[in-house]
Formats: C-alpha cells, sequence, structure tokens
C-alpha cells in the first residue's frame, strides 16, 4: 500500500519532489565531502609532518650567532631531543632571474636553503627528501601551482645557473599564510651565492615530548638566547599548514548548514500544505480509527524515500567528486592511508543528513496529535484559515484597490505559511550579502589598518642595520613627500612575572600620523606609555590600564598600557610606543608616506627604489593586493557564486511556493474569477504579497548579515590577529543591486508560479 | 421585449478521442429582459454546462453567445471579466465566500471600485439587501461564524450588490433545508419583480415553479419548455411534473 501511496505521492508533487530531492542530495554531498576533505586533510598534514620531521620549536633570528652557546643550551636541556642550525638566505626578489627575466612574484620573501642534517627536511612530491646535484634548484611548490616557474625553467641568481627540476614541500613555508619562501638548492652553490643574500639563522630544535615545548619557549626566552627573528611552533606550523584548506571546509560547511535549513523549511512548506489539503481526510482517518502513527507513517514515507535517496546520491556525488576538493592537499601535503576512515567519515555524514530529515518530518507530524476529528470532519479548514486582523477590513480602507487588498490579506490569514517563505528569502538574503560584505570591508582604503599598517599612499622598507643615514633629513627636503613617519621596529625584553623574561617586538615613532586602526584606547602619546596589538595583549592577559615592564638598555622602564589594535604584521604580536632610544639597534625600519597631489605613486615609488637600492619600495594598496589579493579573488568570487546560488534558490522556492499557494486556492481563483476579477488582477494578489515580503526579508536579511554575520566573519579574521572587526558596507550593492537582484527574482519566480491561473476555469471548482 | 441573451448553436465537447462528452449539443436559446427562466434536467443532462457558457465562464467550441447584444466568446478575457462584473451576478450551490474577509467585505468584494466612489450609497444599498435576505447583523461575521443558509443568503446579495443586467444561479438552494429554500427563492421573485432577469439552473421542480419560463434539457440539447402567465405555484408545479414524466426526465 505504501508504494502505491509513495508513487501517487510523488507522481502528484514531480517539482517539490524533486527540488526536495537536490536539496538533500546537495547537503549531503556538502556534509560528506567536508567529512573526507576534513579527514584527510588532518592525515595528509600529519604524514607530511611527519615525513619531514617538522620542528617542535624554531627561532628565526637575523644577526650575530653563538653556535656553541646554542649547542651548550641544547645538550644540557632535559627536553631537547635534537637540535640543529640552518642557514636561510634571503634574496631579494630583484635579484632573481627566471629565464633571464627578473622574478615576479615579489608578495614573498624568498630564500635559498640546502637540505637538512637531521630534520625539518624538505621533500619531494613523493615525500621523498630531496639532495638536488649542484646547479640544480628545486622551487617552493607555489610557484609551481600558480605557474611562476615551471620545471626545465632556468633561475639565475648572482650569475650563478640553476635549472628547475621540481618542487619541494616545505612543512613550515609551503602555505602563503608563511610570509617567506624556500628554494633548495646544493651546499656548495648555497656558498657561491651567499654573498648576494643576507642570511638567517633556523634554530630548530626536536623535542622529546612534544606538549613540553610551551614549557620549553619559556626556558629558551629565559636563556637569554638569540631571538632576533619571529618563534614558531609546531602547532603554529600545523595551524597555518590546515588554514587554507580548513577555510575551504569551514565554507562548505557553512553551506551545507544553510542548505539543511532550506530543505527543513521547504519539507514544512509541502508539509504544511499537504496535511491542510487533507485536513479533513486526516480527521476521516481518525475517526474511524486508524492509529497516529500509521497516519504519519503515510505521510512519510514520500519523505523518508527522498531523503534515504538524496543522502545516497549525495555520498556516492562525494566520493566521485572528492578529487577535485582534494587536489590541493594532495599537491601540498602528499597522499595519505586515511581512506577506509574518509569512507566511513562520509557516509556518517550522509546517515546524519538523513536522521536529521526524518527527525524533522517526525517532529513535524507531531502536530497531528492534537488534530480533532469532529472539528477537521465539520469544518475542513485549518484552524488558521481565517484570521486576518481585526480592523483590516476591506470597506476601511481606500488605499489598495481590492484584488492588493486580498493579496496583503493573504499574508495576514496565513502568516505560518508565509513565515516560511520569508524565512527562506532572509537566508538567501544573508547569503547573497553576507561575503559581499567582508569583500568590500577586505577591498576597502580602510582595511590597510586593520593589518597594522598606516593607511599612507606608500611604504618603504629598510632591514636590519641597513644605512639611513640623513634620511629625515632627505624625507623632509623631499617636495614630492607631503607626510611621512618613519617607524624603527626594536626587540625589547620584558618582565612575564618576577623571573620570566619575554621578548617583544616594538615599533617606535609617531603613531598619530598613520594610525592604526585601536580596537580599544588610543596611541600611545607620552614616553612611558605602550599599546598592544591584539594578539599580544591576549596572550600576556593585559588590558588597557595595565602596565608592562620592558628592559632598555639594561634598565627596566614600566608602560601604561593606553591602547589595543589590531595587526597582522610580524605574526601579530607587536607592541607601538613613542619612547627614544639611540642604543638598541632596530631590526628592521619602516617609513610611511603620502605624496603631494600633483606626484604620480608609481613613478615616485621607482625613484625612491633607484635612490634607496637597500630599501623595499610598495605601493600600500599594491602591497595589500599582494598579501590579501588571492584571498581577496576568492571572497569576491564566493560572493558572486554565493549572489547566484542565493538568486536561483530564491527563483525556485518562490516559484514553488506561489505554484503551491495556486493549486491550494483554486477555488477561491475560481470565486474570484467568478466575480468578475481578471487573470491580471489575480496575478497582482500574489504579487503583492511577493514583493512586501521580499522587501521585508532584504531589510531583515541584510540587517543580520550586517550585524550577526559581522561576529560570524570577525571570528575567521580575528584568528589572523585582526580584531573588532566591523563591516565597511558597499552601500549600492547591499542598498541597491542586491535588493534589486532580488526583487526581480521574486518577480520573476511569482509570474511563473502564478501562470496557472489563467488556466483555473471557474466551472472546474465551483460546479459541485 | 429586449432580448438579453442571444445563443445560437453552442456545441461544448468534453474529454478527447474516444472519451469525448457531448455537453451541449448545437443549444439555442434567447432570453427577454426581466424574464425569470429555469432550466431543468437530470443530472449529466448539460443544464449547468450551458449555464456557464452563457455566463461567459467556460469556453465554448462552435457558436455564439450575445448578451445585450454583445458577443461574449470574441471579447479579450478581460474585458469578459469585466464585463462579467458590471453586467452578470452569479449564485452557485454552495455558497463561494473567500474565509480571509467577513460576511460584509465578502459582499461588498466585486463593487468595490464603486464602493470607494459612493461608501456611503453602496453600504446603505447592502445593508439593505442584507435585511431583504434576513441576514442583517451578520455584517461583521467571519464566514465561520453564519449558517450555510445566511451564507447563501449573503452569496446572492453579493451578486445583486451592484444591479447586474442578469442573475444566474446554479442549483442555488440546493445545500439548503426546505424552509431556507424557500425564503431564498422568495429573495428571487422579489429581484424580479424588481426588474432583474434571472436564470437558474435546478432539477428541482420546486423551485423552476418559481420561474415564468421553464426550459428542459436532456442529452445536452434543449428538448421542450414551458411558459406560465398567472398560475399559482402549485399549478406551475403540477405541469412541470407532467412534463417531466412525459419527457422521461
Amino acid at each position: 500500500m505504501f508504494t502505491k501511496i509513495i508513487r501517487n505521492d510523488l507522481k502528484n508533487s514531480k517539482l517539490v519532489s524533486l527540488t526536495l530531492f537536490v536539496f538533500v542530495l546537495f547537503a549531503s554531498f556538502l556534509l560528506s565531502t567536508v567529512a573526507i576533505v576534513a579527514v584527510n586533510l588532518n592525515a595528509s598534514i600529519n604524514l607530511s609532518l611527519e615525513n619531514s620531521k617538522a620542528p617542535h620549536f624554531l627561532q628565526m633570528h637575523l644577526g650575530s650567532f653563538d653556535e656553541e652557546r646554542m649547542l651548550r643550551f641544547a645538550q644540557n636541556n632535559e627536553h631537547v631531543l635534537d637540535y640543529q642550525t640552518m642557514p636561510f638566505l634571503n634574496v631579494d626578489s630583484n635579484d632573481i632571474l627566471v629565464n633571464g627575466e627578473p622574478f615576479s612574484d615579489k608578495s614573498q620573501d624568498n630564500g635559498f636553503s640546502y637540505q637538512s642534517e637531521s630534520f625539518d627536511f624538505l621533500l619531494d612530491l613523493d615525500n621523498q627528501i630531496l639532495y638536488p646535484e649542484e646547479g640544480e634548484i628545486y622551487i617552493p611548490i607555489i610557484y609551481l601551482t600558480n605557474g611562476v616557474i615551471q620545471p626545465g625553467d632556468r633561475v639565475s641568481v648572482s650569475g650563478q645557473d640553476f635549472i628547475v627540476k621540481g618542487a619541494i614541500r616545505d612543512a613550515q613555508m609551503s602555505s602563503m599564510l608563511a610570509s617567506s619562501k624556500r628554494f633548495l638548492i646544493h651546499p656548495s652553490d648555497y656558498q657561491k651565492i651567499k654573498s648576494i643574500g643576507r642570511e638567517e639563522y633556523l634554530i630548530e630544535f626536536l623535542l622529546k615530548d612534544m606538549p613540553t615545548v610551551n614549557l620549553f619557549q619559556g626556558e629558551y626566552a629565559n636563556a637569554n638566547l638569540e631571538s632576533n627573528g619571529p618563534t614558531i611552533t609546531y602547532s603554529i606550523i600545523r595551524l597555518i599548514n590546515a588554514l587554507t584548506d580548513g577555510i575551504m571546509i569551514a565554507i562548505l560547511f557553512l553551506i551545507a548548514f544553510l542548505i539543511i535549513i532550506v530543505s527543513f523549511l521547504l519539507i514544512r512548506l509541502t508539509l504544511v500544505a499537504k496535511i491542510e489539503d487533507e485536513y479533513r481526510t486526516i480527521g476521516v482517518l481518525k475517526a474511524i480509527g486508524i492509529r497516529l502513527s500509521i497516519i504519519n507513517k503515510i505521510y512519510r514515507a514520500k519523505y523518508a524515500l527522498i531523503a534515504f535517496l538524496g543522502s545516497l546520491f549525495g555520498l556516492v556525488l562525494s566520493y566521485l567528486l572528492s578529487g577535485f576538493f582534494l587536489q590541493n592537499i594532495r599537491i601540498f601535503f602528499g597522499e595519505n592511508d586515511s581512506g577506509t576512515l574518509a569512507l566511513v567519515s562520509a557516509f556518517l555524514a550522509s546517515a546524519l543528513i538523513f536522521v536529521l530529515v526524518m527527525l524533522y518530518i517526525n517532529l513535524f507530524l507531531r502536530r497531528l496529535k492534537k488534530l480533532s476529528p469532529a472539528a477537521a470532519i465539520n469544518t475542513g479548514v485549518v484552524s488558521e484559515g481565517a484570521s486576518s486582523l481585526k480592523h483590516f477590513k476591506l470597506r476601511r480602507q481606500k488605499l489598495l484597490p481590492a484584488h492588493l487588498f486580498l493579496g496583503t490579506n493573504l499574508i495576514l490569514t496565513r502568516k505560518k505559511t508565509y513565515l516560511t517563505f520569508v524565512l527562506i528569502l532572509i537566508i538567501a538574503s544573508f547569503v547573497m550579502i553576507l561575503p559581499n560584505n567582508v569583500y568590500s570591508t577586505m577591498a576597502s582604503d580602510e582595511f590597510i589598518s586593520y593589518m597594522g599598517i598606516g593607511n599612507g599612499q606608500a611604504m618603504m622598507m629598510f632591514h636590519g642595520k641597513d644605512s639611513m643615514n640623513n634620511l629625515d633629513l632627505r624625507m623632509k627636503n623631499d617636495p614630492e613627500i607631503e607626510t611621512y613617519a618613519i617607524y624603527d621596529h626594536k626587540s625589547y625584553e620584558f618582565l612575564l612575572d618576577e623571573n620570566a623574561i619575554g621578548k617583544i617586538w616594538v615599533t617606535l615613532g609617531n603613531h598619530h600620523l598613520f594610525p592604526v586602526l585601536y580596537t580599544a584606547g588610543h596611541a600611545p602619546e607620552g614616553d612611558n606609555e605602550i599599546a598592544l596589538s591584539y594578539l599580544n595583549a591576549q596572550s600576556l592577559e593585559k588590558k588597557i590600564g595595565d602596565e608592562l615592564t620592558l628592559i632598555i638598555d639594561k634598565q627596566k622602564k614600566d608602560f601604561l598600557i593606553t591602547g589595543i589594535y589590531s595587526d597582522i604584521t610580524n605574526g601579530g604580536k607587536t607592541a607601538r610606543a613613542t619612547f627614544q632610544d639611540h642604543v638598541t639597534d632596530s631590526l628592521s625600519t619602516t617609513l610611511v608616506m603620502d605624496f603631494t597631489k600633483e606626484t604620480s605613486i608609481s613613478e615616485k615609488i621607482k625613484s625612491l627604489e633607484q635612490a634607496f637600492p637597500n630599501a623595499k619600495v610598495y605601493d600600500i594598496k599594491l602591497y595589500r593586493d599582494a598579501i590579501y589579493g588571492s584571498t581577496l579573488n576568492n571572497i569576491k568570487l564566493s560572493g558572486i557564486t554565493a549572489t547566484i546560488l542565493a538568486v536561483g534558490l530564491s527563483l525556485l522556492i518562490t516559484l514553488l511556493f506561489v505554484n503551491m499557494l495556486v493549486v491550494k486556492d483554486r477555488r477561491d481563483i475560481s470565486i474570484l474569477k467568478s466575480l468578475g476579477f481578471t487573470n491580471r488582477k489575480l496575478n497582482g494578489q500574489y504579487m503583492i504579497g511577493s514583493v512586501l515580503l521580499v522587501l521585508l526579508s532584504m531589510i531583515l536579511g541584510s540587517a543580520l548579515a550586517s550585524t550577526l554575520g559581522q561576529p560570524i566573519a570577525g571570528s575567521f579574521i580575528q584568528a589572523m590577529g585582526i580584531a573588532n572587526f566591523k563591516f565597511y558596507i558597499d552601500k549600492s550593492f547591499v542598498f541597491l543591486l542586491a535588493p534589486l537582484a532580488m526583487i526581480a527574482t521574486v518577480y520573476i519566480g511569482t509570474r511563473l508560479g502564478t501562470r496557472s491561473i489563467q488556466t483555473i476555469k471557474v466551472s472546474d471548482y465551483i460546479r459541485e | 421585449m429586449t432580448k438579453i441573451i442571444e445563443a445560437q448553436n453552442i456545441t461544448k465537447v468534453f474529454g478527447q478521442g474516444n472519451n469525448q462528452t457531448i455537453a451541449l449539443n448545437n443549444v439555442s436559446i434567447e432570453i427577454e429582459a426581466k424574464e425569470f427562466v429555469s432550466v431543468m434536467g437530470p443530472s449529466g443532462s448539460g443544464k449547468s454546462t450551458l449555464l456557464f457558457t452563457l455566463g461567459g465562464m467556460d469556453t465554448i467550441d462552435r457558436g455564439t453567445v450575445l448578451i445585450n447584444g454583445v458577443s461574449l466568446y470574441e471579447m479579450e478575457e478581460n474585458k469578459v471579466a469585466d464585463f462579467r462584473r458590471k453586467k452578470m451576478g452569479f449564485v452557485f450551490q454552495n455558497p463561494t465566500m473567500l474565509p480571509g474577509l467577513d460576511i460584509l467585505d465578502n459582499i461588498l468584494l466585486p463593487s468595490y471600485e464603486e464602493y470607494k466612489k459612493d461608501k456611503a450609497r453602496l453600504s446603505q444599498n447592502a445593508l439593505e439587501l442584507m435585511k431583504l435576505a434576513g441576514i442583517e447583523g451578520t455584517e461583521h461575521r467571519k464566514i465561520t461564524e453564519v449558517s450555510g443558509g445566511q451564507l447563501q443568503r449573503a452569496s446572492i446579495c453579493r451578486a445583486v450588490l451592484h444591479n447586474p443586467d442578469i442573475l444566474f444561479g446554479d442549483e442555488p438552494t440546493g445545500a439548503l433545508n426546505s424552509k431556507s429554500s424557500e425564503e431564498i427563492l422568495d429573495l428571487f421573485e422579489a429581484l424580479n419583480k424588481k426588474g432583474m432577469t434571472i436564470l437558474l439552473v435546478t432539477h428541482d421542480a420546486k423551485v423552476s415553479a418559481r420561474a415564468k419560463r421553464v426550459v428542459f434539457m436532456k442529452d445536452g440539447a434543449l428538448e421542450s419548455e414551458l411558459r406560465f402567465k398567472n398560475e399559482d405555484h402549485q399549478t406551475r408545479l403540477g405541469l412541470i411534473i407532467d412534463k417531466m414524466s412525459a419527457l422521461g426526465i
């Protein structure tokens, strides 16, 4: 009997059944893909870190290095299993030639290295340790995937030619989020080009027990060893590697979640309509003593079949297409042996979708319990049917023509049915606006100040103790430079507590000229004031008004914390102060400047590059694009995809919803036709409802995207060190283009959905 | 007398191929203004189809229908709708009211454009009609708060509020008890006396006895008709029953 009921039911509601099937399929596909990708990502990263023997603790250091002292420390420290120091030769991108042309990708700090002896190995694409021959070079994998350098190309550095043999997996630096990239060459070649770059040390430790890394980090800091550079731990390496694909997993998960919600709403919409249609039948079934469980079964059967098939096909599809999503993971981290676990996880994810759909249907069908057979048989009208506003009477208003009044009245008498429609449209608006808000914020000029860089036109960076004689004077006398500020970056020790000492990067200079974004408080003004970056404030557990003690020229000095700001530079852990210190060496110096109106930015940058050959000069907008360019493009792409998805979803749902209403209202429509209402007016009756509701949904959706969306997007972005993320809203999109697109979509959906009004004949529904 | 309806050779076929049913077979009928006509026939004789086609609520396969000299099926769909709203009124077997409106809003619905222009007159007319129909005091009630008979009387009020040229009724008392039926038929007679043309479809001889002219249908065709002058209801009823027996209806 059930097979027959299901078959008839599916036949009578092909469009709704197919749509529901597609939604469940997508939800199941996305969730099982999330499971497959997450399991593979975890396994591949683990395997890659294992094969490369990534260090548990890494201290980058620029400057003089006492190797013996370090060796002694390593030997005497109880946690250390193995220790090594690897040189890393920073080479300016202008000094690297690819096939005779200057290297085009300048967004990364490129450097050269040779293979390690005992751990932190650079691996080939089969995860095997690579040992290049003389004259051979292996490139960072990112340059292979983005096509900047190909195997067989000729790379020249300082007159030394190398042939590109392939690419390397670098557990530490492969990710785009790590700003340095390592090229692998033979040790003797390294010696030949050593003079052209600036040598940095990677001081690396393998620990006996990984969880002791925090303890070890403290001991390293206390031992007053080389630490002129960022500190990286195993967990950060893991995080950086996982982040790119992790974000994809998060986005897929979010879309899957939204699709599940929309599927639920769709089930609700169709079940409500069906139960309303069959209200009297259900009453009769109850009256003749059919058990509720059997009645439920009848309504559940179709959805159980759709949910089962949707979940199953989604699972199969995720197996078939997972290769596409795993491409990046396979290239960057290699194959792994998690096949069975991935299969099982994907199966569980699909099963979860099926169970969720069934649970929702069961929950929904509980309302049949309350149905009184007597009421159902007598009236045949669901109680919601006739409750409009008490004073909303046709005769008491003059504003709307009768058909538009009826359309408005329909919304009021069917609040629950329309609520579902509104919820779907709100989700669609939310999905459309959120990524665009993120994009417009990150693409805005102001966003640079979230990154810990003042919003100037250009920026000049000097590393180490490069000659900067008369810099101030030269800038002051340059007629094309309108405003400028020089910032010195210095490393200071500070007191963690009475005994422990930490190191902190402090940027010294005038912080009012090119201010960064302060999430709390303000920039330091006095000599005894300091501002901390958001990540530093968090890790040091400091807030505004607290004190921080620095050790400057062997003297303790207390500083009052006046502000907390967003920063992504130097791993997000920095501080800002204004005091003068002529004793401590600068690690680097940054100069931020604005040019006069007449000055061409690009030409001025060229002339500054010539005037300061040791400096890196950036157009700040281009600098931001270099760091965020690909992320911005991805967000833009996801914004476009989300807009297309939202428009498609709204069109489909409006079409289904309005079509369902028309089918339900056939009798009322024929009454109105018999009273002389034209098809155009009857279409208008539904159109006014759709347009009013899409406007309401747009307002709520965009309000939600701007309020609730902000912390959602912010939580992702906060991980990078950007706190108090505030949307910069593209008004023309949010207030004009998006509403127009949604209104047009809903208009088209309603027009299509009301097409069947024309075919309704009075005689078919009134004659009884 | 003016001819208000002139239908010539109407043919209406339902279904296709072997499943075809001829509902109206070359039917021609003329109705004069102010006439009270009843169409009788057994189930499936085509009487309701005739009513719907004369009212412009169904399509026809052949023939012409003129209402007040205007050809109904040559008009554009929107014009037919306007024409119906202004010139015709309909009462169906079951009350056809919208659940979202109260009784008075339902009655005012087709006349709403006129109501906006002359609120006082239309309100007054609606209340007078409701009084005539015996449903005064129900104007603010929901359609679920009145009886079937009251709802049907409200349907008649709605059908005649705009003072149509012709009132169509498809078994208008079919769902009512005998007392309510009598009251409704009294109302029809009263409206006819005021000059409204009425065309009813029924299989109830008692209902037809209120009409001045009874048309008999069988198998989609007009078989015969009776015209009355001053006979009382009982006499008419006897004549109708005799005719029905003679026709085997």
